[in-house]
């Protein structure tokens, strides 16, 4: 995602004067990421968590503005027509909550802005709002429950009818997707100006829980048209489709990084290696690993 | 037989029984009254520029205004009277009478928008109509008989009499008799009486603060505001902003303990109320992902006042009950109705967690929240909701697990009826059953 976002700038987008809005954990890894490889200096972090002062001791910068509270509150707050950069990452499955979040982003993001939803793809309902013991029940109950809720909560974003083949693969982010799409879509449509949604990033991300990643720019028929000129919807990591890029990288030790690192080219096989990695996710790390930093070489 | 195409017409004038019989469907007797008030403040409005929307958000009091309608009805017959400064004999001829706002009146100020209240009101009413109108140096009167005015091809009202006459006063007389029956029961149930009242007291709230008196069969419409709470830990959300010639004032928050009222959404075009304690789709309740409108938010309470110099940008309906929600303007304004509100409906969640005392710091904020006028939150800047919460070491939860073998859950939920309550919940529940009968 940085790599594409830093080529922003060739179609003339200062992304370092951007604000970046991203939801908080106590290892603030985007944070980190976003200021040394984009350079941005403005930025809150939104956290509604029970750790607040393990919130306040991790944050890595001074000038990031911790916002201990929900999103729902803070995005009032959110300056109008101002560029942001926001990043909604979920560590939970799609639900109602989210998609009105993302409605309320949009609705106040300035034109250039660049929003980005990664939520957990595998069809999980939230405890909460059931009084049942969701865990507990018999998968064909859970399922059925899960239909229900989901046709409920997404049916009138879709085409068709969401039924138990929708929900029973390993993820379902082919159908968060359509959702968060067409909730994107019908935002900015009521909200006019000519504002449009240029999709960058579809991904699915595999490294234990699947999750999903939608991202975009809000603009004009002229912004698409920079970024096309620029040649961005033909970055190799781009997808401006339906079709997601799917990412699976291995875990690796940061040894295992290094050395790896140092060895790496098309010559390389898993053969080859002091250590057991299997082909495929060889190959994907070859695919990758400029975006693949370890939590440790982020956080130092 | 074949006709040339060229030489055919297809006829699409106009009928008059649509005007007399069709249109009046759409509206309550009580809308149309309404409207018949809107026009007295209407004709208000245009000389002396008053403008309520305008105090509302500087905060400044409107030069005070006295004026008065007066509303009489009864099974026989009705009248309204007021003195807000009559309507012009070429008024009368050019505009006031013709169905429809005329293209080149779209641009004004007020609350006249599209031409055919006062009319429909007419035809709703009754099938004899007088209407008597005086300005400071003219005045004029025309009688209506809906019968025979059916009868005939033309569509204009003749005069009875137009002179120029010095009055001290100007002021418009309307009396309708010949009432329909369906008129005349509503016009002897005492209840309908209160109703208006009561009505009016809220749709034109902010005029009668500016000091214009409203009598219905001699009782006084007071103006009924509905206030938010606030206290130095709750404050009310305060935005505005403006689009394409349309002042947006957004405020809300809740309603104070005491207020036993399920409110919802007000919505005024001009300082006209058109939505009243709104809690449908019309305010986004129960779309786009928005929570559809729940006892849990009785005490949600909000305003939205539209304000602008055209009246034709603003979203009201042509019954003026109601909004057009294909409106930019408005759609403009749902959306950050919507997002507004979220922080208060999430607040108003937390009285509702699962564990009782979990809530109990929130609910004392709430209580301890004193009744605040809209009117002093308006004229603030632009201010998200707020609430702070103090929790201290004691209202903090402490999990508990304990293993349990299988068989008794499943005994316990047999016992309740409830064959699919979760193992924390059973945890929860026998906990509390405890400490009820033996801890209080």
């Amino acid at each position: 995602m940085i790599e594409v976002l830093l080529r922003l700038s060739n179609a003339g987008y200062a992304i370092s004067e951007y604000s970046y809005l991203g939801l908080g954990s106590p290892y603030y890894v985007d944070f980190v990421m976003f200021h040394k490889y984009l350079f941005i200096q403005d930025m809150v972090c939104v956290e509604w968590a029970s750790v607040p002062k393990r919130m306040r001791f991790n944050k890595p910068f001074k000038f990031i503005k911790l916002r201990l509270e929900a999103l729902a509150t803070y995005i009032p707050s959110m300056v109008p027509s101002k560029r942001y950069l926001a990043w909604l990452d979920y560590d939970r499955s799609l639900d109602v909550d989210m998609l009105q979040d993302i409605d309320g982003c949009l609705n106040r993001v300035g034109s250039q802005s660049i929003l980005v939803v990664t939520a957990d793809a595998r069809p999980r309902l939230p405890e909460d709002p059931f009084d049942l013991d969701i865990a507990a029940m018999k998968p064909e109950e859970r399922d059925k429950l899960t239909v229900r809720t989901y046709q409920e909560w997404f049916g009138h974003y879709i085409e068709g009818k969401i039924t138990r083949s929708t929900i029973s693969g390993v993820h379902v982010a082919p159908l968060f997707y359509a959702v968060v799409a067409e909730r994107i879509r019908e935002t900015l449509a009521k909200r006019g100006g000519g504002l449009g949604f240029f999709q960058m990033f579809n991904y699915v991300y595999r490294d234990g829980a699947p999750m999903f990643t939608l991202g975009g720019m809000i603009g004009t028929e002229e912004d698409e048209r920079a970024l096309n000129d620029a040649g961005i919807f033909r970055h190799p990591f781009v997808r401006p489709s339906s079709d997601y890029l799917e990412i699976s990288v291995p875990p690796l030790t940061v040894r295992e990084k290094h050395w790896l690192d140092s060895r790496l080219d098309k010559h390389l096989t898993a053969d080859g290696l002091r250590f057991e990695l299997e082909e495929d996710l060889l190959n994907n790390y070859r695919r990758f690993y400029k975006e693949y930093p370890t939590y440790m070489e982020t956080v130092l | 037989m074949n006709q040339n195409a060229q030489t055919l017409r297809a006829d699409a004038h106009p009928s008059k029984a649509f005007f007399t019989e069709t249109l009046p469907r759409d509206i309550p007797l009580s809308d149309c009254i309404l409207d018949l008030v809107d026009n007295s403040i209407h004709r208000l409005i245009t000389p002396t520029g008053l403008d309520v929307s305008e105090h509302l958000v500087a905060g400044t009091k409107a030069a005070r205004i006295s004026v008065a309608v007066d509303v009489a009805f009864d099974p026989s017959k009705f009248t309204i009277k007021d003195d807000c400064g009559g309507i012009s004999i070429d008024d009368a001829r050019e505009q006031v009478f013709r169905f429809g706002e005329p293209v080149k009146q779209k641009t004004q100020a007020g609350l006249g928008v599209y031409g055919i209240g006062m009319k429909r009101a007419f035809f709703k009413i009754g099938k004899q109509i007088s209407i008597a109108s005086r300005t400071i140096d003219e005045k004029f009167r025309i009688d209506i008989d809906v019968d025979d005015w059916m009868k005939n091809d033309a569509w204009d009202f003749p005069f009875t009499y137009a002179r120029k006459e010095n009055s001290k006063t100007g002021g418009t007389d309307i009396d309708i008799s010949k009432l329909y029956p369906a008129v005349s029961e509503q016009f002897a149930s005492k209840a309908f009486r209160g109703i208006l009242v009561e009505k009016m007291s809220r749709v034109f709230a902010l005029f009668l603060k500016a000091g214009l008196k409203i009598k219905v069969n001699a009782e006084a419409c007071l103006p009924d505001i509905p206030e938010l709470a606030e206290s130095k830990d709750l404050r009310a959300v305060r935005h505005m902003f403006k689009k394409d010639g349309v002042d947006v004032l957004i405020m809300a928050g809740l309603s104070p303990k005491h207020d036993r009222k399920p409110r919802g959404w007000y919505v005024f075009c001009n300082g006209r109320m058109v939505l009243d304690a709104d809690k449908t789709e019309k305010t986004g309740w129960g779309t786009d992902s928005h929570p559809a409108f729940h006892v849990k938010y009785n005490h949600f309470l909000a305003y939205v006042y539209f304000r602008s110099q055209e009246v034709q940008k603003l979203p009201w309906t042509t019954t003026k009950d109601g909004v057009d929600r294909e409106s930019p303007i408005y759609q403009t304004a749902l959306s950050e109705m919507r997002l507004l509100s979220r922080p208060i409906l999430d607040f108003l969640n937390t009285f509702y967690e699962d564990v009782k005392e979990q809530s109990e710091p929130e609910r004392a904020v709430f209580e301890k929240a004193r009744p605040v006028s809209p009117l002093k939150i308006a004229v603030r800047q632009n201010t998200p909701f707020e609430v702070r919460v103090k929790k201290t070491a004691d209202d903090e939860l402490v999990s508990i697990q304990y293993p349990r073998p299988n068989k008794k859950l499943r005994r316990i939920r047999e016992v309740l009826g409830r064959s699919s309550m979760s193992a924390s919940r059973i945890g929860q529940y026998t906990f509390d059953w405890f400490y009820d009968r033996n801890c209080k």
